[in-house]
């Protein structure tokens, strides 16, 4: 009797229907937040003197920078492999990191380098991806910034923007002169090379969209807005436009072919298309008010731009040949210095109430603004070719500075720069990628 | 007779009248036409004149003669008619005689066609009722013959129904005898029946207990640990930074009897690589889950779905 009870007991749990197949568990909380990673110091054993820069430390900064990634601090670190064979999963596992980067420096040549680096997934127990990279001592910078990319890539899905630039103007009292610079640096704000140096204020830096050219303002001729075009690497600079009263806020089409300007030629400023092949004008904009800022959508269908016809600065939207434009901000009294995402779907701007001006998103379909900076004065929002970061000026110690924020609003960094106040910063397009 | 006579008198009469007339006429025109004459034809005319006597003379004459003769013929008529009366009364009294005796001859032939007929009659009736009387002994023959079969009849009848009752009788006895064996074989069956019902039952109901009580077992410990594997899996998950409550997805995990995670497989993606990512990342980070020690309970948890939806 005791065989027909179990047998009828085992017949019972096996029957179809009796249980789920399959148990179902919902999750429905988890930590928002950056994925912990462990950047082990590349081994820099096979070298006369230790490399100039610390790549591991660099790629580290990175991925902090993201907001996605919260790497290991170095002193907790249990073991520091070199090699895949040294790499003991369980011990990372313990640690609680889900990601582990290896790698080493190693001097093949007089200032020749050989990186090498490893991205292990420590939860799964297996290699991501691996590679080896040369570099001139000059290129170890970039080169962490490119391993940087490609970390990021495998483990997002999306492609990294850390081997990218970012141009702004910087100005400084010398002897008690004023001198303005336009610099380019990268996208961490190191290496900063000098592209101009004028006496005369330098403004508005865009980018082309090939990211080879650099457009501005300057006013060097005596004084007089005129509006540039320099290559980042031959120097080369061309006038554009210089006409009477303001020429400002270049923008580029993003099929490069033309620039949205503000021109006050016709007595008030007012956004115009300008085909750069031939110089022909356009005018976008008529009325009273001020338009300016203007800056084009990637599809290259519409132009958003700063105007105070409603009676303060606020965005609005038209079609890039000009039309009735629409208001798209309404929160605050003040909304302006527009960046489109790459995706279109959002703005970055300066948004400002209470008397402080601070960098926010606007989501374009649901018109939710989201403020991400909490300085008193920041200005000149850029968004990363990725959208992952948003870089901006604000103020500290009396100067401006730059700062970086992840979109999502969740990490925010100063970038190391040297003394001046610095202004106006744009993020590079992706350079030689697809 | 009578008769005859008038219409010869109204025959003589107008052949009389006609001859009158036609003279008297001829007369009165003369006068008229002789108004002119002349000698000789006053001697032709005398002449003329004579002749006419002559001949009126002669006519009178003949006249006469024709009247004589016609008295006589009617004399003659007469005479003829008296006879045919004479005869006709002589043939009268001979019809009178001859009908007398003929209607005798018929009183005689009348007399004896009755008696002819009343000794018919006589003879019919006699014949009649010689035939009744044969007739009624022969109906009376048959229904004797009749009464005889029939009693015949209801004696066999009564004896077959007698044979038939005993039979009846027989078979009724014999089906009481089958039925009680038959009742007596069903009361059996059915208290077996219910002996082993009642066994059977009050089987079922301690194995029914017991696999309730194992089954109520099983799911508390199903449950708890579904919650353990819950609480250790969200303490395990970092959602990527930005991952709107929009996403969400579907893991399926294999386990060995150990709670370490075999394989984790996304069935139902987010469509954002980074979300799906960190929802494998989870699961595996949480192993080894916290299975139950039971191996019959464990065997539920070795195939698990996770369903990832942020609130």
């Amino acid at each position: 009797m005791k065989t027909i009870c179990i047998a009828l007991l085992g017949i019972c749990l096996y029957l179809p229907g009796w249980l789920p197949a399959a148990l179902t568990i919902e999750i429905t909380q988890g930590v928002e937040g950056a994925v912990p990673i462990a950047v082990v110091p590349f081994d820099t054993a096979n070298n006369r003197q230790p490399p100039p820069q610390d790549v591991a430390g660099i790629i580290a900064a990175d991925l902090a920078r993201s907001g996605r990634f919260a790497p290991v601090p170095e002193q907790n670190l249990i073991a520091r492999p070199v090699e895949t064979s040294q790499v003991r999963y369980q011990d990372w596992r313990t640690l609680g990191v889900e990601n582990l980067v290896i790698g080493s420096v190693e001097t093949v040549a007089d200032n020749e380098y050989s990186i090498k680096f490893r991205l292990f997934d420590v939860l799964r127990g297996r290699q991501v991806t691996g590679y080896s990279m040369p570099a001139k001592s000059e290129q170890l910078r970039y080169v962490a910034h490119r391993i940087s990319d490609i970390i990021y890539e495998a483990l997002t899905g999306e492609p990294g923007a850390f081997a990218t630039h970012i141009a702004y103007v910087i100005s400084e009292s010398k002897n008690g002169k004023k001198e303005y610079q336009l610099q380019l640096a990268d996208s961490d704000g190191y290496n900063p090379k000098t592209l101009l140096t004028s006496q005369q204020p330098l403004m508005s830096p865009s980018w082309s969209p090939d990211g080879r050219q650099l457009a501005y303002v300057s006013f060097e001729k005596k004084g007089r807005a005129a509006i540039f075009v320099q290559a980042i690497h031959t120097g080369k600079r061309q006038e554009i436009v210089s006409f009477e009263g303001i020429n400002g806020a270049p923008s580029w089409s993003p099929d490069g072919r033309s620039m949205a300007v503000t021109l006050s030629r016709d007595g008030n400023p007012e956004i115009y298309s300008l085909r750069l092949s031939d110089k022909k004008l356009k005018r976008l904009t008529n009325g009273a008010a001020i338009d300016t800022e203007p800056v084009w959508s990637p599809d290259g269908g519409s132009i958003v731009f700063t105007s105070d016809r409603g009676g303060s600065p606020q965005l609005y939207r038209m079609p890039a040949q000009g039309g009735r434009a629409q208001r798209i901000t309404f929160e605050g009294n003040y909304n302006a210095s527009a960046d489109f995402s790459v995706d279109g779907k959002s703005l970055a701007l300066v948004h400002g109430e209470g008397g402080r001006y601070q960098i926010a998103v606007l989501d374009l379909d649901s018109s939710l603004l989201r403020v991400l900076s909490d300085g008193r004065l920041d200005e000149s929002p850029s968004f990363a070719p990725n959208g992952s970061m948003i870089i901006y000026a604000t103020e500290s110690g009396h100067r401006g500075v730059l700062a970086a924020v992840s979109s999502d609003g969740r990490f925010h960094q100063q970038l190391s720069l040297r003394e001046g106040n610095v202004r106006e910063p744009v993020w590079s397009p992706f350079v030689g990628r697809k | 007779m009578l008769v005859h006579l008038l219409l010869l008198a109204v025959l003589v009469f107008s052949l009389d009248w006609q001859a009158m007339v036609k003279p008297g006429a001829e007369r009165r025109k003369a006068p008229v036409q002789a108004v002119v004459v002349d000698a000789s034809k006053l001697d032709s005319e005398i002449q003329r004149q004579q002749q006419l006597e002559e001949k009126k003379q002669r006519e009178e004459q003949e006249k006469l003669k024709r009247l004589e003769q016609r008295a006589s013929e009617a004399e003659q008529k007469r005479k003829q008619e008296e006879q045919r009366l004479t005869d006709l009364k002589l043939k009268q009294e001979q019809e009178v005689r001859r009908k007398k005796e003929e209607a005798k001859k018929q009183a005689e032939a009348k007399k004896k066609a009755e008696a002819e007929k009343k000794r018919k009659a006589e003879l019919a009736a006699k014949k009649k009722v010689e035939e009744d009387k044969k007739r009624k002994a022969e109906a009376e023959r048959k229904r004797k013959e009749e009464e005889k079969r029939k009693a015949e009849a209801e004696r066999k009848r009564v004896a077959e129904e007698k044979r038939k009752a005993e039979a009846e009788l027989k078979r009724k006895e014999e089906a009481q005898r089958k039925a009680e064996a038959e009742r007596k074989r069903k009361q059996e069956e059915a208290r077996r029946k219910a002996a082993e019902q009642e066994l059977n039952a009050r089987l079922a109901a301690e194995q029914a207990r017991m696999a309730a009580q194992r089954q109520s077992a099983m799911q508390r410990m199903i449950n708890e640990y579904g919650q353990y594997i819950k609480e250790k899996v969200q303490r395990s998950w970092i959602r990527p930074p930005g991952s709107g409550s929009e996403l969400s997805c579907t893991v399926e995990v294999r386990l060995i009897p150990s709670g370490e995670v075999i394989d984790a497989q996304i069935v139902r993606s987010s469509g954002n690589p980074a979300f799906d990512r960190s929802v494998e990342s989870a699961v595996f980070k949480a192993s080894p889950l916290p299975v139950p020690p039971d191996s019959e309970v464990m065997e539920q948890f070795r195939s698990l779905r996770f369903e990832f939806k942020p609130g």
